[in-house]
């Protein structure tokens, strides 16, 4: 479904070159999610902005459903890759209702059957006829990522690119949009590519997953292998260990560990 | 509709329609303006001169043109409220009738400088690069000369007169709109909202319009109202000069301009339409101040 | 156990709103000794405004009253604004979630750090700096010289966060609130500040108050957990028997986690029971 063949995209001046993303490959096929992790400032939601058409300044090849990209897209293909944004309170338009929010893509892409099409988005994501005149701030966090997600699929679109989608979301309220996100994709069509830093989300929700950091990819593997614990690279060990020393009520490690170090004690004079 | 019934379709948890989502919206600006005293009496004071304005025929004890040269420079009394001028005409009708031509003024330089201002900036803003480039340095060109100086050179050039004092003060007032609706449209322009409509295929003429402009009007509202009283005062400041309304109009700032000349004597030639010029420009500025409050996003 | 530093009876806060009161907190009870107590809830929970009544730092439009709010013998609620200036920074250290907002940003961070020991200690200028810069050794910064002649700006997130740290344990205080101190970290960085944190808790037998809204992170990380919903202290447990939690809402909590080493296909859906909103707390 998807194809990325070095690519590499840089930020800032010509005497002072960063990499952002350093040159990086990999595929995803149709109907898996795909899982991106990393921590802040490796380069994963950079990917992602490039595979959204956000990002037209990059090198390497991308291939969507069969077709090679350059860095202008026409309307059906802006159609068919959609994606979610991490932060539902800037996700939306705050001075828009959800019902213009939802009609807008309709419109653009001149779509027929508006009122009815976003009747069911909104069903689609749990939220009732309701909810249709709401603005923004009239809404929960988790009801603003829902009216996000049915923005982004009432475009019918093959591929959602999810950037971080319940990193600002309550425990619970998590738990109901990955749900939800896992009954829309079982509903039939859709590619994911789900980008996280907590690989509890990408262990749940992913088939198969790339590691990142610094802009590179530094490992790809299974998701069976990650739940096996049978991840190869140092950095993906650390990552793995961190998460969990906070994730599954082991005791921390890196503590009992330093315990034996001498502290120095602030210096009185 | 009842006004039990009308409340509550105002303050419905669940709006049924776009109309009144909206209602709803401006219902709830208008109860914060209410417990904004001053925001008021601007308001107030506004709507007052909306009523002179429309009834000035009614309000007015005389015509502003009509002379009485046996009765001239007399002090305010029951007759003439605030006194007569050097050609004998009622100074309280001339004022009434001059709140016509203020707010005409007022009006056609928003009407101009709003959506001026507004496209320039959000253009400029949005599409970045040598756009972004060319149209600051032109604002820039007029926001290095003063205001006032400015509308004199237009003026001067196109010949005295009211319209062209319109045009005048037009041409000095949009570059300031422009930079708040641009510096609005930088902070737009990066975020998820935009991206998203950008991702379903609008075009950039599309995303301004629509998207990035309805973010900048509230702060241009509130700096237009601001404005407002500078645009009185420029006004009143280029009558004053002889380069706006022609005598024998009414307009207030060619009224004190004559009425300096006997100001020693007969006070009350510039104090009344002096204290117009105050008034209106007041409440303009307390007005301006409560929208800030009520629409500005970044209070709330 | 020691005897408790900060005691905290029957606390309600409430706003004022154009909609009338909003109760946020709605009578908690609790006592933190030289322990780690972990306060958890999720957003709108009133986790962080319990947190900031015992600073008294509270918006305006909030009111706080309680039975006993007390520190030692001091009494929070009618103590002079003068002495919660030497309370706040001095007795009683916050550490904020984004250090970003807690550091002036034209200020260099070594001299911020030295500018709060004289504060709370007194002494000159030379004391401070070397104070100031003992205290970037104790929380493991590798070169202190460079990073006291930082500007906010231009430390991460981590560094930041560790020198929030030091800057707050410089004061000497007895007890720590932290509010939400690694949310904004990387999980590996989360993993090392976690650990100085500890370690200085340890050696200085301080008391802290962790509030968070990850419940593992918690239950790793401190002694006693409570687990606050809708303003109420719902459930009062030590963490490491927090798999053994009676309470629906924290047993709702932990089964909506998703795990790395444990595929599931749904995660469970945390069902709101009206009745907790004035449930028993269970403890």
């Amino acid at each position: 479904m998807i194809a990325v063949d070095d690519l590499v995209v840089s930020f800032g001046d010509d005497d002072e070159v960063k990499r952002a993303v350093d040159g990086i490959g990999f595929e995803v096929r149709e109907g898996e999610t795909f899982g991106l992790v990393g921590e802040s400032g490796c380069g994963k939601s950079t990917v992602l902005r490039v595979l959204a058409g956000l990002n037209p300044s990059y090198d390497g090849r991308l291939r969507i459903a069969g077709r090679d990209i350059g860095p202008r897209r026409d309307k059906a293909l802006m159609k068919s890759v959609q994606m979610v944004f991490q932060d539902p309170y800037g996700s939306l338009h705050p001075r828009q209702t959800v019902n213009a929010q939802l009609m807008e893509p309709l419109r653009i892409q001149g779509l027929d059957d508006a009122a009815g099409r976003v009747e069911r988005a909104l069903d689609a994501v749990g939220l009732g006829p309701a909810f249709r005149y709401r603005y923004p701030h009239q809404l929960s966090g988790g009801q603003r990522q829902r009216v996000a997600i049915a923005r982004a699929l009432i475009l019918e679109p093959d591929v959602l690119l999810l950037d971080e989608p319940t990193s600002a979301l309550d425990v619970s309220v998590q738990a109901e949009v990955l749900n939800l996100l896992a009954d829309l994709k079982a509903a039939g069509g859709l590619t994911y590519v789900l980008v996280s830093h907590d690989l509890g989300v990408i262990a749940h929700m992913c088939d198969r997953l790339a590691v990142m950091t610094e802009g590179r990819i530094v490992e790809e593997l299974d998701v069976q292998e990650l739940v096996a614990g049978a991840a190869r690279h140092p950095y993906t060990v650390t990552l793995l260990r961190a998460s969990e020393t906070y994730g599954e009520g082991g005791v921390p490690a890196a503590t009992s560990e330093t315990n034996e170090a001498t502290i120095p004690e602030p210096r009185k004079t | 509709m009842s006004a039990g019934t009308l409340r509550h379709w105002l303050n419905a948890e669940a709006a049924a329609s776009p109309f009144q989502a909206f209602a709803q919206r401006a219902w709830l600006g208008w109860l914060q303006l209410l417990r904004n005293p001053l925001g008021m009496i601007g308001l107030l004071i506004i709507v007052a001169l909306l009523l002179v304005a429309a009834f000035a025929p009614v309000i007015a004890s005389q015509s502003p043109y009509e002379q009485n040269l046996r009765n001239v420079l007399a002090p305010p009394s029951s007759e003439h409220l605030f006194g007569t001028d050097e050609l004998g005409r009622d100074i309280f009708s001339r004022v009434v009738y001059g709140s016509r031509i203020t707010l005409l003024i007022v009006l056609l330089v928003s009407v101009i400088v709003a959506p001026i201002g507004l496209l320039v900036g959000a253009v400029s803003g949005y599409l970045g690069g040598w756009v972004d480039v060319a149209l600051m340095r032109l604002t820039d060109l007029f926001l290095a000369f003063p205001s006032l100086i400015l509308a004199l050179a237009f003026v001067a050039a196109m010949g005295p007169g009211l319209e062209n004092a319109i045009i005048a003060i037009s041409l000095t007032a949009w570059p300031q709109i422009a930079r708040l609706a641009r510096a609005e449209t930088l902070t737009v322009r990066n975020s998820d909202y935009i991206a998203a409509v950008r991702l379903q295929g609008a075009s950039p003429m599309r995303v301004v319009l629509r998207h990035v402009l309805p973010m900048c009007v509230p702060s241009v509202i509130i700096r237009v109202t601001l404005n407002m009283a500078g645009i009185i005062l420029t006004a009143a400041g280029l009558g004053f000069l002889g380069l706006g309304a022609q005598p024998p109009s009414p307009e207030w700032g060619a009224m004190t301009s004559t009425g300096r000349r006997y100001m020693l004597d007969s006070w009350w030639l510039v104090t009344m339409p002096g204290l117009a010029i105050l008034t209106v420009s007041l409440a303009f500025n307390l007005f301006g101040d409560a929208l800030r409050d009520i629409l500005d996003p970044r209070s709330s | 156990m020691h005897e408790p530093l900060l005691r905290v009876d029957g606390l309600h806060v409430s706003f004022r709103t154009h909609r009338g009161l909003v109760n946020a907190v709605r009578g908690v009870s609790f006592e933190v000794g030289r322990e780690k107590v972990g306060i958890v809830g999720e957003s709108g929970s009133g986790k962080s405004i319990t947190g900031r009544s015992v600073m008294r730092l509270l918006p305006p439009a909030a009111e706080a009253r309680a039975n006993r709010l007390s520190f030692r013998d001091i009494d929070l609620l009618r103590a002079s604004e003068k002495q919660m200036l030497d309370i706040r920074g001095g007795q009683i250290g916050l550490i904020m979630q984004d250090p970003k907002y807690s550091l002036n940003p034209v200020v260099r961070v070594g001299d911020q750090i030295a500018e709060a020991y004289r504060l709370h200690r007194g002494g000159n200028r030379k004391a401070a700096r070397a104070s100031a810069m003992a205290m970037l050794e104790a929380v493991k910064i590798r070169d202190p010289e460079r990073v006291y002649r930082l500007y906010p700006h231009e430390v991460s997130g981590g560094m930041g966060q560790r020198i929030m740290i030091a800057t707050m344990l410089l004061a000497e205080p007895d007890l720590l609130i932290a509010d939400e101190p690694t949310s904004a970290l990387d999980v590996t960085v989360r993993l090392e500040v976690l650990s100085i944190l500890d370690e200085l808790i340890e050696t200085r037998g301080l008391g802290l108050i962790f509030i968070s809204h990850d419940l593992n992170l918690v239950r790793a990380f401190c002694d006693r957990v409570l687990i606050m919903y809708a303003g109420r202290i719902v459930e009062e447990l030590p963490a490491s028997e927090l798999e053994h939690a009676r309470h629906p809402y924290t047993q709702g909590l932990l089964a909506a986690l998703p795990r790395i080493h444990e595929r599931r296909e749904r995660l469970a859906v945390l069902q709101r029971d009206p009745d907790w909103l004035d449930g028993p707390t269970y403890r």
